[in-house]
Parts: structure tokens; sequence; C-alpha cells
């Protein structure tokens, strides 16, 4: 039996949808422990899943490369899963047009929000200034933000991990953090979940409801947009100041 | 990992800029957005989506 399933896991590793199935196992079982556990915040099923498989990976040596020859048709279906975001957001049209003005401002104000205090706070705590320009565009969706942060001369990868961060917090002390500060309107919960931690925020907005998602999903898709034209004009006039 | 040696060096400054920035601008868009909300609900009498 012990040797049936050694040739059974010598074949498997080889198989690229190894990779997949580890992905889906993972994500489950983080679900089923958040859901056993009362749904606590902090064990968010990414966050586990995340935390299961760098942890398989270490243990059994197996490289990213490999692993994600598998988990390539997951991150497939990111983009029809994006695209689908449309469909919430359909549905909220009306709402969605009737905030617009507000909606605009938010996100704006967001968005300068989040790359300018990342920058000032790690600027004041010494980083590096390849550092800080990685930190600038962290609070977008993880393609522009590495975009950004490849242009302005940061490193695109190191961007990613920080982009996956915000993103993991978000989710997990969003919710609550706005409950603390009085934001009940799930207009205005969604718009704050997508713009500071875009898809990972977004996945958790829908879990409140179909108009936090849509307002999320929104506001990520802005946000990104707001930052990929704003950062690298406020970036070249901080610079032009005497910056590097 | 291609970073780890940055990491280990500037944890201190990339994690407390990503934490404050992504808290502070978790309320800050939250808290204009409801504002801004309720300034243009009060003016127009639309009834506010609140639960």
């Amino acid at each position: 039996m012990g040797e049936d399933l050694y040739q059974i896991w010598v074949y498997l590793a080889a198989e690229p949808l190894t990779g997949l199935f580890v992905t889906l196992v993972a994500y489950r079982m983080g679900l089923a422990l958040f859901e056993r556990a009362g749904r606590p915040p902090i064990l968010n099923p990414v966050l586990t899943a995340v935390l299961l498989i760098v942890g398989l990976l270490t243990v059994t040596d197996v490289d990213y490369a490999a692993y994600f020859d598998g988990a390539q048709f997951v991150h497939f279906l990111l983009g029809p899963a994006t695209v689908a975001l449309a469909i919430p957001l359909y549905n909220q049209l009306s709402s969605v047009r009737r905030s617009l003005p507000a909606l605009a401002a938010a996100i704006l104000v967001g968005s300068v929000t989040a790359a300018g205090s990342a920058v000032a706070v790690a600027w004041v705590l010494d980083a590096s200034p390849q550092t800080v320009i990685s930190l600038a565009p962290k609070s977008v969706t993880t393609p522009i933000a590495m975009g950004v942060a490849e242009r302005l001369g940061g490193l695109p990868s190191l961007t990613a991990v920080m982009v996956i961060l915000s993103g993991i917090l978000g989710a997990i002390a969003g919710p609550g953090l706005l409950k603390l500060v009085g934001v009940r309107d799930h207009r205005a919960g969604g718009v704050a979940m997508g713009t500071a931690s875009h898809g990972i925020g977004t996945a958790r907005a829908l879990q409140t409801g179909e108009v936090a998602g849509a307002f999320s999903g929104l506001a990520m898709g802005l946000n990104g947009l707001a930052t990929a034209i704003l950062l690298p004009l406020l970036w070249a006039l901080l610079a032009g100041g005497g910056g590097p | 990992m291609v970073h780890l040696p940055r990491l280990a060096d500037e944890w201190i400054p990339i994690t407390a800029g990503v934490v404050v920035s992504t808290l502070l601008t978790i309320v800050v868009t939250g808290v204009l957005m409801q504002a801004l909300l309720r300034r243009s609900a009060a003016r127009s009498s639309d009834p506010a989506s609140e639960d």
C-alpha cells in the first residue's frame, strides 16, 4: 500500500495538474478552517492557502515554476473572474450612476493617500529609493502595479509582494476597521476595500453583498487607472523638485 | 526568493509602509465616500442605501 502511494506520488509530482490540485485543496482547507472557526477575519482563506502552498513548496523543494505549470489554470481564470465583476456592477448601475461624483472624488483621494502614505512612511523609516518606488503603486491590481513600478524604476517583483500583502491585510482588517470608524454604507465600504486592496479586497467585499462587491470592483479598476496616470506624473513633479 | 536580502534589511519600512498605507486608505476612502453620499442624498432627498 505504501509502495502504491509512493508510485502514485512519483507519477503525480511530474504532472502539471498536481499544482492545480494542490491549489484547490489548499483553498478548500483554508475555507473549511475559516468556516469551522466561526469566520474570524484573521483566518482569511486566501492567506491560509498561500501559507499552505508556500510551506508545501518549501518542504518538498519544488520550485515555483514547476508548481505554476499546473496552477496556471487557476491563474487563467483570473481574467474571466475579473470580467465577471461587471455583472454585479451592471445590476447596481443606477446606484453607481447616482453616486458617480462622490465615487470619483473618493477614489482620487484614496489613490493619492495609498501611494503618498506608503512612500512617506517608507522614506521616513530610511528605506532605499528603489524600495520606496516599489511601494508606491502597491494598492492597485498586480499587473498595473508591476507596470507602474517598472516605469518608475522600482522592482516589479518586489511590488507584487507588497500588492498581495496590501490585499490580504485589507481583506482581514478592512471590514472591522470600517465599522470602527462608522462607515456603514455598503457603497462606501466597497469603494474603500477596492481602492486600498484591489481584487483580494473585492473578493472580501463580495462576501458582504452585491452592493459592496460592485462598488469595490469598480473602485479597484478606477484606482488602477488613476494610479497608472497620476503616479508617473506626480513622481516626475517631485523628482523635478530635487528628488532622485 | 530574489528579494530576501532586501526584505531582511528593509522589512521595517516595507511592513510599516504597507500597513499604514492600506489601513489609512481604507479609512480615508470609506469615510469620505460616505460623507459625500450623505451630502448628495440630503440635497436630492435620494434614499441612502444603508442597512
